[in-house]
């Protein structure tokens, strides 16, 4: 791993067209400005990675659940039927 | 022992041919599989609440969706500038058509244990047909939020 250290208002160059800011420093929060072109897609690591669990998690639940949940969901809606 | 997986039975309600909604294309795939980027949607119930997003470049990954007004009628979620460009949208309350926004359903065995994500919902331009699973910047909303009953 690269390791610089940069003050308040430097930024490193990543490539040559993302350039990271330190904004602010407080306590253990550092701000980072992140300038970056439309298709370099940023995300803060934990989130990104919990949404790829999450992800996994949902994808391709089994027929007998969505059934279930498809059934359950039609009686909250017509919790009264009239006829 | 045997165990036998009945096909037939995969699809939950018939679904009509005019049930069925375009196909999108999320340009950056969707977190976990960054390799997908078309998906057709079906309608598992009759209403359109329980909605079904498969994969065309692999049909063995599907997500269940639902719509987030049907069940979170006061879901806002604010997206970033970047991903509304993306997505094609302009700024222009006047210009742009009011996103489609799904969540995303972790199907559990029961409607109490079944959930939804609120922290990634997939919003799509329904112009353009062009989606993508933002996630927002709000560490309140929950990546598992109970479906209100």
């Amino acid at each position: 791993m690269l390791v610089l250290s940069r003050r308040i208002g430097e930024s490193v160059v990543i490539g040559n067209d993302v350039v990271v800011t330190v904004l602010e420093v407080r306590g253990d929060i550092i701000r980072l400005g992140i300038d970056a072109p439309r298709e370099v897609t940023v995300h803060r690591q934990e989130v990104f990675e919990a949404i790829e669990a999450a992800n996994q998690a949902a994808a391709s639940p089994d027929t007998e659940s969505v059934s279930a949940l498809a059934d359950a969901l039609s009686k909250r809606q017509q919790p009264d039927p009239q006829d | 022992m045997t165990i036998s997986v009945e096909r037939d039975e995969v699809r939950v309600a018939t679904t009509a041919p005019e049930d069925t909604i375009p196909v999108i294309e999320m340009p950056e795939g969707i977190p976990g599989f960054p390799d997908l980027h078309h998906f057709a949607f079906e309608r598992l119930d009759d209403l359109g609440l329980l909605l079904e997003m498969r994969s065309l470049e692999d049909d063995r990954v599907r997500f269940v969706v639902v719509p987030s007004v049907a069940f979170f009628p006061d879901y806002a979620p604010e997206i970033d500038d970047l991903s509304a460009l993306k997505l094609g949208f302009t700024g222009d309350t006047t210009a742009d058509q009011e996103p489609l926004v799904l969540l995303v359903v972790t199907v559990g065995a029961t409607l109490d244990t079944s959930t939804v994500n609120l922290m990634a919902p997939v919003v799509i331009n329904g112009a353009t047909r062009v989606a993508a699973q933002v996630v927002l910047d709000d560490p309140s909303l929950p990546l598992r939020a109970p479906l209100p009953i």
